[in-house]
């Protein structure tokens, strides 16, 4: 698969934004259609853009369906599994915005699945029951890689979960993509990762010159990322959060965290242009190179 | 010296999973086993921790060999098991709020005093970037004498009438003072010191035992003179609570929030410029060894261990967690008397 150097990602298409509530505000009344989400991505694509990074929420996934449409297999998509409001509202019908109501509906629905969990200490089935229903949900966005996401991931490495690990690997390549994971803890959940001996050849995680979420500290992820020469990195959080500036954002991340590739979310068309355009300018021709990644 | 804080977490249900997986995730603590009466919760939680699961505190105190336990049970259950377990010799780490109850607070406070133990109270946000630093500002003088405090928590989540056992439900959880609200008194009190004299106004929208909106005006320690405006049902609150606290003093004021600290300062500090100033959480380091959500958890985890192994204070401590309950009482008594109360604090630590 094909793993571009420059991807777009998705966090203002969700409204989450590191720069306060009116920013959230103005990203959920912005991108509140698939046209205005659609709208970004296709000049992301103009610019050069071929890697896009989805949640699986509805409208990303079908603002994606109609990029696909457009650019076929000239472009790699990168889902996140699973988004765990969404995927409770559509198990339970409850609407994302209720969060408790779906929590007591997924209990009450998948409680004899608890109570076999319970029983056995296995939750293989209910997670696998999930997952499945999340990879037929993104199934049309036709992903290239599927990453799990960072909460689960830190959560799975930390309390040793290598058979849920290992599960979501092997629906992900039965699916025809590439396993991978985001975290939020790398130099913590790459050692735990090493420990079970479970490899996965992608791994997304923060890099950036402020150090915003390098956790456990900034040395402590940069030498991960020079120990596993095996791993594909895509740095988050390129900008932390929006605190620096693009050109000195994507410096740090290729140059001296040395990752392969980035992912950067975009609040809109003038956006696109400013730091895609700046990340050509730092990339020169690697602006449009992409990596060949194995599922193993 | 002993290297990692042995502990148990009692209360399976989603903070007390939050305080396992943290535990796991810090090399200062050995998660030694999880409590919860409900017998497949805990079965599961244990066998996914990889640990021995009891279903009550007795039985796991006399099973099993640890320092310290997390009480993140309903709140009804803390004051029991708190007292039980700092009589046992045990520190604690209980989650907001501390008993519900001033009195019972207070007699929480006194007991782990008398048994030498660290007992620390769930305040979390005091350890969120953004708040802890202004509290190293307002410490480091940038403010000058502090003259003005104001503290502002909305939520969203009690707009519309409610079935009778979702209200009951809410109500035993202390309402909206359970759901968020102590966690701005704490940081209010945090910065402008004990209350001595309050007159609040509240309303009751929707709830029937306690408000739903709170506005108080008050009187602190040191003649800081403040202002508390509560309310979860404000409409349009959807994605992030907001709550902030904003601060004058004689030099500058800053508001605070989550997502940064707006600054105002008359003449130019060593990292803070003459006038307007923001910064952002993303801009201040914070490193952990193991993140989990964005609510400072993992360093309050982290605080509780160091005071458990280093035997230093514990803080927000007990009696910090009895100051917000008795605010809430004093809140609710003004509100509902129409009067005045002062001194709002009888006790002292």
């Amino acid at each position: 698969m094909k793993l571009p150097k420059v991807m777009l990602g998705s966090n203002p298409f969700h409204a989450v934004s590191y720069r306060g509530t009116q920013e959230r505000k103005e990203y959920r009344r912005r991108f509140s259609t698939v046209e205005s989400i659609h709208k970004v991505m296709e000049r992301s694509a103009e610019v050069g853009i071929r890697g896009f990074h989805s949640y699986a929420k509805d409208m990303e996934i079908r603002a994606i369906i109609k990029l696909r449409e457009k650019l076929g297999d000239s472009m790699t998509v990168v889902s996140i599994l699973p988004d765990i409001y969404g995927a409770m509202s559509r198990q339970t019908g409850a609407s994302p915005q209720d969060k408790n109501l779906a929590k007591i509906k997924m209990l009450f629905k998948n409680m004899p699945a608890l109570m076999s969990a319970g029983v056995t200490g296995n939750l293989s089935p209910m997670v696998d029951s999930i997952l499945k229903a999340e990879m037929g949900f993104i199934r049309e966005t036709r992903p290239n890689f599927i990453l799990l996401h960072g909460t689960l991931a830190d959560v799975a490495c930390v309390t040793e979960q290598k058979k849920l690990l290992l599960l979501f690997k092997e629906r992900v390549v039965e699916a025809g993509a590439v396993p991978g994971l985001t975290t939020h803890n790398l130099g913590t959940t790459y050692k735990k990762l090493i420990e079970m001996d479970v490899h996965f050849p992608v791994i997304e995680a923060p890099f950036n010159p402020k150090g915003f979420m390098m956790q456990p500290s900034v040395q402590a992820c940069l030498e991960v990322r020079k120990d596993a020469s095996d791993v594909h990195f895509i740095g988050k959080k390129v900008l932390a959060g929006g605190s620096c500036d693009p050109r000195r954002g994507l410096l740090y991340a290729y140059r001296e965290a040395g990752v392969q590739c980035t992912v950067i979310g975009i609040g809109s068309v003038n956006e696109a242009d400013e730091t895609f355009g700046i990340a050509k300018e730092v990339l020169g021709d690697e602006f449009s190179y992409e990596y060949d990644v194995k599922a193993t | 010296m002993q290297e990692k804080v042995r502990i148990a977490v009692a209360g399976m249900g989603e903070m007390g999973m939050v305080r396992a997986v943290i535990a796991k995730g810090l090399s200062q603590y050995e998660l030694v086993c999880v409590i919860d009466p409900r017998g497949t919760l805990a079965r599961l939680a244990g066998k996914q921790f990889g640990v021995n699961h009891f279903s009550s505190y007795a039985k796991a105190a006399s099973a099993k060999e640890f320092d310290a336990l997390v009480i993140s049970t309903p709140l009804e259950s803390h004051y029991e098991l708190g007292m039980q377990a700092v009589r046992d010799g045990k520190h604690v780490l209980c989650e907001k709020p501390l008993a519900g109850n001033s009195s019972r607070a207070m007699e929480m406070h006194r007991e782990a005093q008398k048994n030498d133990v660290k007992a620390q109270v769930g305040y979390n946000w005091r350890f969120h970037v953004t708040f802890k630093k202004a509290k190293e500002i307002l410490e480091n003088g940038l403010l000058g004498e502090l003259k003005y405090a104001r503290l502002m928590v909305y939520k969203s989540e009690v707009t519309k009438p409610e079935e009778k056992s979702e209200k009951k439900n809410r109500e035993e959880r202390f309402g909206f003072y359970g759901a968020l609200a102590v966690h701005g008194l704490d940081l209010l009190l945090w910065y402008a010191g004990k209350p001595n004299s309050l007159n609040a106004m509240t309303t009751r929208v929707f709830s029937s035992e306690l408000s739903d909106l709170i506005s108080a005006v008050c009187r602190f320690d040191k003649g800081v003179h403040g202002v508390i405006d509560l309310g979860w049902s404000h409409h349009g609150f959807i994605d992030k609570d907001e709550m902030s606290v904003y601060l004058t003093g004689t030099t500058g004021s800053m508001n605070v929030n989550p997502d940064c600290i707006e600054m105002y300062l008359e003449k130019e500090c060593p990292d803070f410029p003459c006038g307007d100033s923001i910064i952002y959480a993303s801009e201040i380091p914070c490193h952990t060894e193991f993140w989990f959500t964005h609510r400072g958890l993992s360093h309050e985890m982290e605080a509780f261990a160091h005071a458990v192994l280093q035997r230093t204070s514990a803080s927000p401590s007990w009696y910090d967690g009895y100051l917000v309950d008795r605010l809430v009482e004093a809140l609710e008594d003004s509100g509902r008397s129409k009067k005045i109360i002062s001194p709002v604090v009888e006790e002292s630590e």
